[in-house]
């Protein structure tokens, strides 16, 4: 399979401290990576410079062969906080504001993802709960039609039912050749969904595919990525 | 643009809706009330017409302070990143906010007048109410609070944002560039058209730059917290 993200010898430093350091890997299309690690160790940054939010210090990150620094941020999905939708709007604002902004945007699979969610178009965002404004993030981001999806813990407040049905959601809801790199802590609701991990903060990053820790290691992700960073901490 | 400017304006409704309705709420009443209602020596209709024109001068100083507002407003964390995705260039942006502007402005100069004349009615010799008079001509207000002000405020804003010393203390370093930028002017003494054109290539020029350093910039400073 092709390489389609690049990503070169990229460095991020925040003040004097490095972020992220001389990281290199290749991502096939049509993945689902799981971006791991503890807080502030940078997953939210590498996200950014993913989505061409921040650009790396050094090196290159180039998707299907174009430098993401040439590429509008509008082409790549990047999955919203609650805090960050405007809360006057309405939903069905959130749904006309997208639908005017990308081309990509299905409005009328994002009123069928909301009646899927029992979500009412009608209700204004800043009277929606915590978990209600994560449903709608997803809602806006799934009814695009995109090859990157891009998303920093996308299920926190999601409730038990949704977090139980959430794979076959995410499979129903985006093209078959689409790859999605999500930062995450709940490893248990969505081990079953990654193909590979990506394991920030272990000494070095670690991008290996999860078969592989099943298979060839018998073990389950949580058990791996524990193992891993208990390694660390004892070195 | 036209989608920039279509969300744009209804964000400045949002934001302005209560101010405007207070506004439209007296006004009405005003032109109802019978001109001997305020010169009836009744102490309660005196305190509520100070209290109306209290409303509207803070109300106008609202509106007169709210373009520098509107330059900057996007540029709070928490929506940002809503508007940032969208690839929006800042300078489309910016000029959809001058547009914003300027549609405020001519809102706010016609509520002001009808305030001035509303209240006219029921001044006496010893009490005078809400009114506004001009200290220069209406087109250099105009010019000040639509593009100039505003583009000065944004580009102060901008520069602090993206400077390593002043990005955790923002406004802070925007007064600083704002005190800066005020001495430089003092020395100029233009007036008439020479007034008119400096005004408008400096404005438009502030808003360029400012914009090329958000695109450029803005997000590489504003998450190195």
């Amino acid at each position: 399979m092709d390489d389609f993200i690049s990503i070169k010898g990229i460095s991020k430093k925040y003040g004097n401290t490095y972020i992220i350091k001389d990281m290199s890997m290749s991502i096939p299309s049509g993945r689902i990576i799981g971006l791991l690690g503890d807080n502030g160790i940078g997953k939210t940054t590498f996200l950014r410079l993913l989505g061409n939010l921040q650009q790396p210090d050094e090196g290159e990150i180039r998707i299907e062969q174009t430098p993401v620094s040439q590429m509008n941020v509008k082409d790549i999905v990047y999955l919203l906080e609650p805090a960050n939708i405007f809360d006057w709007m309405k939903v069905k604002d959130s749904i006309a504001f997208y639908r005017d902004f990308y081309e990509d945007f299905d409005a009328e699979k994002a009123l069928r993802i909301c009646r899927e969610f029992g979500l009412d178009s009608n209700v204004r965002i800043s009277r929606l709960s915590k978990g209600s404004k994560e449903k709608v993030c997803l809602m806006l981001a799934f009814s695009r039609n995109a090859k990157l999806y891009l998303m920093d813990e996308p299920l926190g407040g999601i409730d038990p039912t949704l977090k139980k049905n959430i794979k076959m959601f995410i499979l129903e809801n985006i093209p078959a050749d689409a790859t999605i790199i999500m930062a995450t802590h709940l490893l248990k609701d969505l081990e079953v969904l990654l193909d590979q991990i990506i394991i920030m903060g272990a000494g070095k990053i670690i991008y290996v595919d999860t078969d592989e820790i099943r298979e060839t290691r018998n073990q389950s992700i949580d058990e791996y990525y524990s193992e891993v960073m208990e390694n660390a901490a004892d070195n | 643009m036209l989608q920039i400017i279509k969300w744009e304006s209804i964000k400045q409704l949002h934001r302005l809706k209560w101010l405007i309705l207070g506004f439209a709420l007296i006004l009405l009443t005003l032109s109802l009330l019978p001109t001997s209602w305020g010169k009836s020596e009744n102490y309660a209709s005196e305190f509520v017409l100070m209290l109306f024109s209290m409303f509207m001068m803070l109300g106008t100083l609202g509106l007169a302070l709210y373009p520098m507002y509107n330059m900057i407003s996007d540029f709070r964390r928490q929506t940002y990143t809503m508007e940032r995705i969208t690839g929006k260039s800042h300078i489309a942006v910016f000029l959809s906010k001058i547009i914003m502007n300027l549609a405020v402005f001519l809102l706010a100069a016609g509520l002001v007048y009808a305030g001035t004349t509303l209240m006219d009615r029921f001044s006496t010799n010893t009490m005078h109410y809400f009114m506004f008079t001009a200290n220069k001509p209406y087109w250099a207000i105009m010019l000040e609070m639509v593009l100039l002000y505003p583009a000065i405020f944004l580009f102060c804003y901008i520069s602090a944002s993206t400077n390593r010393l002043f990005r955790n203390h923002r406004m802070i370093g925007t007064l600083i560039g704002i005190a800066v930028i005020s001495i430089i002017a003092s020395f100029f003494h233009l007036s008439g058209t020479v007034y008119y054109i400096a005004g408008l290539i400096v404005g438009i020029t502030l808003i360029i730059t400012a914009g090329r350093m958000a695109d450029k910039h803005f997000e590489q400073h504003i998450y190195n917290y």
